[in-house]
């Protein structure tokens, strides 16, 4: 009986309808059902659920490409067996310097001392082998190229605390606004940076961490590490490089999630998803999903081993891999002009959460695609207040004050860019208009919707459906940006619809910021 | 169905001509042989693909999960003690990478992109011997977990559908069984309020 007497609770009713319930209790709580005709329907339901439920744990495997999938293994299995086969003496070999085609990858500050080993010579000792390993790693051979690699530049999406480029500090709301290049060396002073440069791609560095981006570009992203970096990658080209380098460490990277913790000569590397492949040079330890690797300072690779890591830790690596990141990427200086800022003051620990997502705790800036977001704010003890909504025009800048209370308050600085100013004189009601007529013409003729509806409507489910979209269309017909702001529709169909607006193809016209509205009658 | 032991009773123990089969299995794949860690593939691919896909609710990505499943084994045979059913240890890998696709897919804000096969996870039309008030039934089951938490979500499917007990579950999830039961108790009182709030 619920507390105050007057329903079931749902899963009462569950232990009373899978026999759980001792009989005095299942004798009252029948006893109301008889007066009760709504927990009698709730009562239905449940069982219905049960039934369901019944059905799902003897759903059987759906057929799926099984070759394909041992293929796959077999090709990982092989790969890792011959990285362990290896000539295992690498150090009786002899160290090639490679002339104009050497590309120094930095490391930590250890001199060189490049020893040759006599051919009747045990093991060298440790302090040498550490040597030669960091001799070898100074010394690796460039890829033959024929093109140049194209130059990345990273956007900035999160900034927190002061953080240095270069030589000097810059506050988050600069850094927001500052792409990130090759050669940049980036120190951070307590709070957190997230730098993408990729559709689900990004890195995040901790707080007290230095990072200098070696290599930045389409073929190689090298970054030397001295602190805590997260990285969520997506999967690479083939040829495409992406590697920590953390003292004499590297950390190789095939498409996945992962943090690198290096400090004081001890390195830590905790693997979400995907793959890693851990190497001083001489030995690799791949790391798969789920697993990690701590080497003590002066320690061998080869002596540390990969362990399971508990649900706990991987639960929580997971929570705050590497975000926030934009949803979507084209290129850095596009979503300069389409994307926005926010900047939240807050007190340190306030946790703050944008569209449903704790983002960060403290002062800090974001960059997020314009439009309309969900902003709240904890009040210290845990409790988020009532959200507040704010809009954000491309290339604008807005701030928001987290109070004590957990409320939202507008900071003084709402003003825009200019940019955006000019955009939103151009985003009139004529062209508004002009392009939600275009628009809704551009849907029609795709004739998509009622693929997309086609599931609800075989349930007599569509009348009253409907689905509202933020959309900033440029005036090359582009879509800046584009969210749904609200609908009563499952999530499958929203994004159904979505990838229909999406590649609604618009001529050039006038740029607009609109609300587009599909009803389903 | 998975040969894991249940609180219904069925599974149980298993003979122990089985165990020396598996153990000598497992000794084969630690060893490298290429022709055992095929036969472990193939034994177990069934079950686990079933696994993911129950827990998840529809088949996006399942073959790249069903291969991260077989690959954490493979690298983690060495450390498996055998204190448990392989079957049972492969169980506990689908969990920990279902438990992960979920937090995945919950960090993501909307709107992302669409998969192609996103409209295949609501039940095709005309499946033989469904009918629609047991796909409904089985979609409103689904969207009580989605909406449940990640941790919720999995010890309820384990406890709920699957029917394991506490302590099964604790091994599964790897935690304490006093956290699992509170888990399980706050997660069954959201589920079934969803599930009878649910008016579609």
């Amino acid at each position: 009986m619920s507390s105050r007497g007057r329903h079931i609770a749902g899963h009462q009713l569950a232990d009373l309808h899978a026999g759980r319930l001792d009989s005095a209790r299942a004798r009252a709580i029948r006893s109301h059902l008889d007066g009760c005709e709504t927990c009698q329907r709730a009562l239905e339901r449940v069982a219905a659920a049960h039934t369901a439920m019944a059905s799902i744990a003897n759903e059987p495997a759906p057929d799926i490409k099984w070759d394909g999938i041992a293929a796959r293994l077999h090709w990982e299995r092989s790969t890792a067996e011959r990285a362990r086969t290896r000539d295992p003496r690498p150090l009786h070999r002899p160290v090639v310097r490679y002339g104009a085609g050497v590309v120094a990858v930095g490391m930590a500050a250890v001199a060189g001392l490049w020893l040759w080993p006599s051919s009747d010579a045990g093991e060298p000792d440790e302090p040498a082998r550490h040597a030669m390993i960091d001799a070898e790693l100074r010394t690796v051979a460039a890829p033959v190229e024929t093109a140049p690699p194209a130059p990345l530049a990273g956007l900035v999406t999160f900034a927190s605390g002061q953080t240095s480029v270069g030589q000097g500090h810059v506050g988050p709301a600069e850094l927001v606004n500052r792409p990130i290049a090759a050669g940049d060396r980036i120190a951070t002073d307590g709070g957190r940076l997230v730098v993408q440069f990729g559709e689900d791609s990004g890195i995040a560095l901790g707080s007290g961490t230095i990072a200098t981006f070696e290599r930045f570009d389409d073929r190689a992203i090298v970054i030397a590490v001295d602190g805590e970096i997260e990285v969520e990658l997506a999967k690479r080209k083939p040829g495409q490089r992406f590697e920590i380098v953390a003292g004499r460490h590297r950390v190789a990277v095939r498409g996945t999630g992962f943090r690198v913790d290096h400090r004081d000569g001890a390195l830590e590397v905790r693997c979400a998803h995907g793959s890693v492949v851990v190497t001083d040079g001489v030995v690799e330890r791949p790391i798969e999903a789920g697993f990690a690797i701590d080497v003590l300072s002066g320690a061998l690779l080869d002596r540390s081993a990969a362990y399971a890591m508990a649900p706990r830790d991987l639960a929580e690596l997971e929570d705050g891999l590497a975000g926030p990141l934009l949803p979507a990427w084209t290129h850095s200086d596009a979503l300069l002009a389409t994307s926005a800022v926010l900047e939240i003051e807050a007190d340190i620990g306030r946790p703050v959460r944008i569209d449903g997502v704790e983002v960060g705790n403290g002062p800090f800036a974001i960059r997020l695609m314009s439009g309309r977001h969900e902003v709240r704010a904890s009040d210290g003890h845990g409790r988020f207040g009532e959200p507040a909504w704010i809009e954000l025009a491309a290339a604008g800048t807005r701030s928001a004050v987290a109070t004590p209370t957990g409320r939202i308050a507008w900071g003084d600085r709402g003003s825009v860019s200019d940019g955006s100013d000019a955009r939103s004189a151009l985003s009139s009601r004529a062209a508004r208009r002009t392009r939600r007529a275009q628009l809704a013409q551009a849907v029609e003729d795709s004739r998509q919707i009622d693929r997309c509806m086609a599931p609800l409507a075989k349930r007599d489910l569509v009348a009253g459906s409907f689905i509202v979209f933020d959309i900033g269309v440029n005036d090359d017909g582009s879509q800046g940006h584009l969210n749904v702001a609200e609908s009563n529709l499952p999530a499958a169909i929203e994004r159904c619809l979505r990838r229909v607006v999406d590649s609604a193809a618009l001529p050039p016209g006038p740029a607009a910021v609109l609300r587009y509205k599909l009803d389903f009658d | 169905m998975y040969p894991v032991s249940k609180s219904s009773g069925k599974g149980g123990t298993s003979a122990p001509c089985d165990r020396e089969r598996e153990a000598e299995l497992i000794e084969r794949c630690r060893a490298g042989e290429r022709g055992a860690s095929e036969e472990l593939y193939r034994l177990h691919r069934r079950n686990v693909a079933a696994n993911l896909y129950r827990v998840l609710g529809n088949r996006d990505d399942l073959e790249d999960l069903v291969q991260e499943v077989f690959i954490i084994a493979f690298k983690g045979l060495d450390s498996f003690r055998g204190d448990a059913r392989l079957s049972t240890w492969l169980y506990r890998v689908c969990v920990n990478v279902a438990l992960a696709r979920i937090r995945a897919r919950k960090r993501r804000p909307p709107p992302v992109p669409l998969s192609e096969h996103a409209l295949e996870t609501l039940p095709a039309p005309g499946d033989p011997g469904r009918s629609l008030q047991q796909k409904q039934s089985r979609e409103k089951v689904y969207r009580a977990l989605d909406r449940l938490s990640a941790k919720k979500r999995i010890v309820l499917y384990l406890h709920e559908i699957e029917g394991h007990d506490l302590k099964e579950i604790a091994y599964i999830v790897g935690a304490h069984p006093v956290t699992v039961r509170t888990r399980l108790y706050y997660a069954r009182r959201e589920f079934y309020r969803l599930v009878i709030e649910d008016e579609s």
